[in-house]
């Protein structure tokens, strides 16, 4: 099967990505633990931030709910672009871009078989 | 000289050469449209767009050559492999009924009644023979494993980033094999060959192509069977 991901895939969970993913979660959670709402809402995703601003009617850097969000990055999955990131109060959602891996939603939680409910990116 | 040679390779392989041709054509047009569409979907779910090479050498382009590939050899192993016992009377595909089965040595040209100009493995005896003897449908069936396998590899991948970005769980590969995305997937595919194959069997009957070995001859009867025009 590994050598199958390698030759036919590019998609292909791999250690390094699930490592920078979890590295942008970590670093959005030390962000929002010093109260630097400024530099969490540089690491999220530009929908992200721009669904924020219109459904608070305030900046991202306001807006951003601290207190829901998690502090301590535990595992992490990633398929071709997208990974998810099991923290310690709930689950991040990242999107990868050239620049790397941003949060796409934060501070979600399981919802049955429907979507997670997220507090942020939902 | 030269040109003269060119000239007789080309009409002497007329059918694979042109064939390649479309083959390439269209997977090249399938890439140029299977990007757009692509990236389309990435700017409405608010990732970010990627370039042609990224694109083709992605899941989401393998997964969509994978299970048209694996269903075009699945037809030709299973019609390869049926055609030995099934017959279908008055068809050109098919055998006469007296003929269905492995058929005898001296009909296929095996042990004492090879001649030199036979394939050195089907003069061979022993389980090259055997393994000669089945070679283009083993050859069909293997392609289509391997084509099947990359469809599920490569379709894991895409199920898991759309369910990642809907917020939803991703499955491992075990699990994959069991939902409706692949079996979808799989059976849309399935269900054009099978049609495609059996009207060509029973069209052929009826109808002809002058000049096509796929047809019986024009004035042939509907009734005569294993013809080629």
């Amino acid at each position: 099967m590994a050598a199958v991901c390698a030759v036919v895939l590019a998609g292909c969970a791999s250690r390094s990505e699930q490592d920078a993913a979890k590295n942008t979660a970590q670093r959005f959670f030390d962000a929002v633990s010093r109260s630097d709402t400024r530099a969490a809402c540089a690491l999220l995703t530009p929908r992200t931030r721009d669904e924020l601003v219109v459904a608070e009617g305030r900046s991202c850097a306001r807006a951003l709910p601290t207190d829901r969000l998690g502090e301590t990055v535990e595992s992490a999955d990633t398929w071709s672009d997208q990974a998810l990131v099991n923290t310690d109060n709930g689950t991040l959602f990242l999107t990868e871009f050239d620049s790397g891996w941003l949060v796409a939603a934060a501070g979600c939680a399981a919802n049955g078989d429907a979507p997670y409910r997220c507090v942020v990116g939902g | 000289m030269k040109r003269g040679r060119v000239k007789r390779v080309l009409r002497d392989n007329g059918l694979g050469i042109t064939f390649g041709v479309l083959f390439l054509a269209a997977l090249v047009g399938q890439a140029v449209a299977g990007h757009a569409q692509y990236n389309d979907q990435q700017l409405t779910h608010g990732a970010q767009a990627v370039s042609l090479l990224d694109f083709v050498t992605s899941s989401n382009f393998v997964v969509d050559v994978a299970e048209n590939w694996q269903s075009e050899y699945l037809q030709f192993f299973l019609y390869i492999f049926a055609t030995i016992w099934l017959v279908q009377r008055g068809s050109p595909e098919s055998k006469t009924p007296r003929q269905a089965g492995a058929e005898s040595d001296e009909e296929q040209k095996l042990g004492r009644h090879s001649t030199e100009n036979s394939p050195k493995w089907a003069r061979a005896g022993g389980w090259r023979t055997t393994l000669f003897s089945n070679s283009l449908g083993l050859t069909m069936a293997g392609i289509f494993l391997l084509s099947w396998l990359a469809q599920s590899v490569a379709g894991v991948v895409v199920y898991n980033a759309d369910q990642l970005a809907d917020r939803q769980l991703p499955v491992t590969w075990f699990e994959y094999l069991g939902t409706a995305d692949f079996w979808n997937r799989t059976l849309q595919n399935w269900q054009s060959e099978f049609l495609a194959i059996g009207s060509m069997v029973v069209l052929s009957i009826y109808l002809r192509q002058r000049g096509s070995p796929e047809s019986k001859p024009v004035g042939e009867p509907h009734v005569a069977t294993d013809e080629q025009g």
